[in-house]
């Protein structure tokens, strides 16, 4: 391991690290044990039960960080066609989001050029820069930003608008459809990307708005989805199905370093290099159909045990996959079409993803359920914000999830209601440095 | 007040402290240890059977069993795979016809499989307007998709179980659409034909024509004579869960060349008094499965009545036959839906409120029932999963739809 020590301050949790699964946990990383024992090592030299995660870094914070109870994603689209514009807003939002991981309150640095047509124009005077204060003495919440790029920052409806078509990252492909998309344009895709979580949702949502207001008439909101996940205090924290989510298992799979798995590498442009790539789904989960289904069928269904979190036919959380035991009666422990099995590294060439899981709950809507029997009521839209890392999406998400979005027993309770990719460049090394700076340089 | 998340503790602690947690929860579990490591509230057993006296009788039935016969079609195979998904990306779901295709023919190869879909992506049946093409590679395409709305097809179009291929090349495929996804929006429909490369030639509409829901047709090239099953047939839209006694089936001769559609050049109704119903889960229920035997024998998947009924010299008869005969009724059986012939002359039936697929000789005798699809998610396992099924073109296989996950699987031994 060369460049890819984990920072001693970002903690590898049991929760981040999952081969393959979507929304349940499969099986182990054995070469992520042993970076977690050593990531772990650097933490025990540090101050406990510090509020704080780091800004700055060879790798951005809120990939591998011990996953917070709040999130809030945002992506923007950029109006403009200006580079200039573009670095402007960028280095300002590392400048601000550095002083908010720091839980202080912050001058907002507006960028607000003269060749810019503002919404407010002669209506109102210019933005203050005052921090809102809402989460003022609130605390870091181990608060983290995470800057990405989507692929409309290189290529706009064909046009280059910033003289970055050749630096297109090949990892930063389209997602082919898949069978039961039913995505909405809106929510999906964007040209720029912030991700904050943290353990305060006032304080996630804080962060959001004071980038946002940077430079909105440059880089405007096109969506933002709020998402939590329960105290992993007690271990691993369930889903809104109400299994564990996110189990790491040991398991005999040779080791697999997060540089294999994780961080971009050579086999990508340069200015991804420590980078990553993240797949987002927002998944709907028909949770009044789930909800009527006996114990033992959702067990089936996931391919798991909902108490213990044990694979189907084991006893421990933590037991390794068997995806060959069969009962008495000769059946599959772990059905064909279980979840579990179809995630599995086993059976997807050792593909592995590593996630942060967060629920989301946008309310109620008119919801026409897609599976027998035919029925339309008032419905969650609730579910799981799937947030997939790895080091080249063709070779994990894609080849990964075509096969479950045919097979998965899952299926029937779950819509992927929205969709994006997003290059994740690597850490601005310290102050005065920016994420993006080694995309624009 | 919040639990802090681990801040305070190495992720090695933690793990280890988890694993110790449920290997206490475990040894605990396995013994007759204290009851706080088994949460309050749950109920292990199925929840579903706790209501089962709302469908007991269906319940019962499904849990019954019979294995195949030696020598039936159905002994021996037991091995499902899932050979596509049939959702294209114009997102339409619940797939409903099959079509192995045998020849080559315009966009059509033999070893194609042609399903439609009856719902579009919002789900709202009545709705589908494509026809994907299942390649022997498991490859899918779209081979054909039509118009939400067809002059000379009432009420527009949602594709359903009646679709066949001549060897002419046309495909007949009917259309009992909606608006909404409601009976109440539903329109009498057509049957729209399509070139063997997808192109719309033509409709067949006419009052022999109401609500299309399954076909099978006798091919001689030149000409065809096409069965239909209609489940429209008088008031059904209104009829609340009130069965009307209406539905039909009905003969058209058909006559085409290779660059001439099918025209109808004669009708006649060979069966009546089936029943139909609206219904809120399913659309509508009717005559559905349509088997024509060499000896002129029509049999006619009755989905309410839970029998196969036998429609006798379907072929010649100038007449109804009114709700026919019976073949067989009750048993394996759970409401038939779509129907096909074995290559050893018995048939293959379809169960719309199980998920199994049952096999009854000429002589009316149940030889074998194979639990297709057992989705639990359904209660019976599978209920209303199946729709159309089909014998494979190397005649060792049964093609089936999950209206589930919306796949074509393959049974096979």
């Amino acid at each position: 391991m060369s460049d890819q020590q984990p920072q001693s301050s970002q903690r590898l949790s049991r929760r981040n690290l999952m081969a393959g699964g979507l929304l349940v946990g499969g099986a182990a990383i054995g070469g992520a044990v042993g970076a977690a024992a050593g990531a772990a090592h650097g933490a025990d030299a540090r101050p406990a039960a510090s509020d704080t995660e780091p800004f700055y870094g060879r790798h951005q914070s809120g990939i591998i960080t011990d996953t917070q109870q709040h999130t809030v994603i945002a992506a923007f689209d950029l109006n403009t066609g200006l580079r200039e514009h573009v670095t402007q807003v960028l280095s300002r939002w590392s400048e601000l989001a550095a002083q908010l991981t720091s839980g202080q309150s912050a001058t907002v640095p507006i960028y607000d050029p003269p060749d810019v047509v503002s919404a407010y124009a002669n209506t109102t005077a210019k933005s203050t820069t005052s921090d809102s204060l809402d989460t003022w003495q609130a605390g870091p919440n181990r608060l983290t930003i995470t800057i990405g790029f989507g692929r409309g920052l290189f290529s706009h409806n064909g046009i280059d608008r910033f003289g970055l078509a050749d630096k297109l990252p090949p990892q930063l492909a389209e997602l082919p459809h898949f069978p039961g998309d039913q995505l909405a344009a809106d929510q999906s895709n964007g040209d720029l990307l912030i991700h904050a979580c943290g353990d305060d949702l006032q304080v996630v949502f804080h962060a959001i708005r004071a980038l946002a207001r940077v430079s909105p008439d440059i880089a405007a909101l096109r969506w933002t989805q709020i998402g939590y996940s329960p105290s992993n205090a007690s271990g691993t924290p369930r889903n809104l199905m109400g299994f564990k989510d996110g189990t790491v298992n040991s398991n005999a799979h040779p080791p697999a370093d997060l540089d294999t798995t994780l961080w971009a590498g050579a086999d990508g442009p340069a200015w991804m290099r420590g980078g990553s790539y993240l797949v987002y789904r927002r998944i709907r989960i028909t949770l009044e159909h789930w909800d009527r289904l006996g114990l033992d069928a959702q067990e089936q269904v996931i391919g798991r045990h909902k108490v213990s979190g044990a694979p189907l036919g084991s006893g421990r959380e933590f037991d390794a996959l068997d995806l060959t035991a069969r009962d008495d009666a000769g059946k599959f422990h772990i059905p064909d079409t279980a979840h579990v099995r179809l995630a599995a590294p086993e059976t997807n060439n050792g593909a592995v993803i590593i996630r942060r899981a967060f629920s989301y709950n946008n309310g109620t809507t008119p919801f026409t359920e897609r599976w027998p029997p035919w029925r339309q009521a008032l419905e969650y839209d609730a579910g799981l914000l799937f947030l997939g890392y790895q080091r080249d999406p063709r070779r994990s998400f894609v080849p990964i999830f075509s096969r479950m979005s045919i097979n998965d027993a899952l299926n029937q309770f779950t819509t992927h209601t929205a969709s994006a990719v997003f290059a994740l460049p690597p850490g601005a090394a310290g102050p005065g440095h920016w994420v993006g700076e080694t995309l624009f340089a | 007040m919040r639990p802090s998340r681990g801040t305070s503790v190495s992720w090695i602690r933690a793990l280890a402290a988890a694993v110790a947690a449920v290997s206490a929860a475990t040894a605990s579990g396995c013994s007759t240890g204290s009851k706080s490591d088994t949460p309050a509230g749950i109920d292990t057993k199925n929840a579903q059977s706790t209501s089962a006296s709302q469908v007991s009788a269906a319940d019962a039935a499904a849990r019954t069993t019979l294995s195949p016969a030696p020598g039936s079609f159905l002994a021996g195979k037991t091995a499902v795979t899932t050979v596509a998904s049939t959702t294209p990306d114009n997102g339409d779901v619940n797939p409903y016809a099959i079509w192995p295709v045998t020849a080559d023919m315009g966009s059509l190869h033999a070893g194609d499989v042609l399903v439609d879909n009856f719902n579009n992506k919002s789900n709202n049946q009545g709705t589908g307007t494509t026809i994907v093409n299942v390649h022997p590679d498991k490859s899918v395409t779209v081979f054909a998709t039509l118009p939400q709305n067809l002059a000379g097809c009432p009420g527009g179009v949602g594709l359903t179980t009646a679709m066949v291929v001549l060897k002419a090349g046309w495909v007949i495929v009917g259309s009992l659409p909606s608006t909404d996804g409601k009976i109440a929006t539903s329109g009498a429909g057509c049957l729209i034909e399509l070139t063997p490369t997808g192109q719309v030639a033509g409709t067949l509409t006419g009052n022999y024509i109401s609500g299309p829901w399954d076909a099978t047709v006798l091919d001689r090239g030149n000409t065809a004579t096409l069965f239909v099953t209609n489940t429209l047939v008088g008031d059904v839209k209104n009829a609340g869960d009130k069965t009307v006694n209406q539905g039909t089936v009905v003969r058209l001769s058909l006559s085409q060349t290779a660059t001439t559609p099918p025209a109808v050049t004669s009708q006649v109704v060979v069966a009546d008094a089936l029943p139909e119903r609206p219904d809120a889960s399913a659309f509508v229920k009717g005559p559905t499965g349509l088997v024509l035997d060499p000896s002129g024998t029509l049999y006619v998947g009755d989905n309410i009545g839970n029998r196969v009924a036998t429609i006798t010299n379907a072929l010649t008869r100038m007449d109804s036959a009114g709700p026919g005969g019976t073949l067989s009724s009750g048993g394996q059986l759970a409401n038939p839906l779509g129907m096909d012939r074995a290559p050893n002359g018995n048939l293959l039936v379809a169960n719309a409120t199980n998920g199994k697929i049952v096999e009854i000789t000429p002589a009316g005798t149940q030889v074998g029932a194979f639990y297709a699809n057992q989705d639990v998610a359904q209660d019976p396992p599978g209920n209303g999963n199946l729709f159309d099924l089909a014998v494979n073109q190397t005649r060792d296989g049964i093609y089936f739809v999950n209206d589930d996950t919306n796949t074509l699987s393959l049974l096979r031994g």
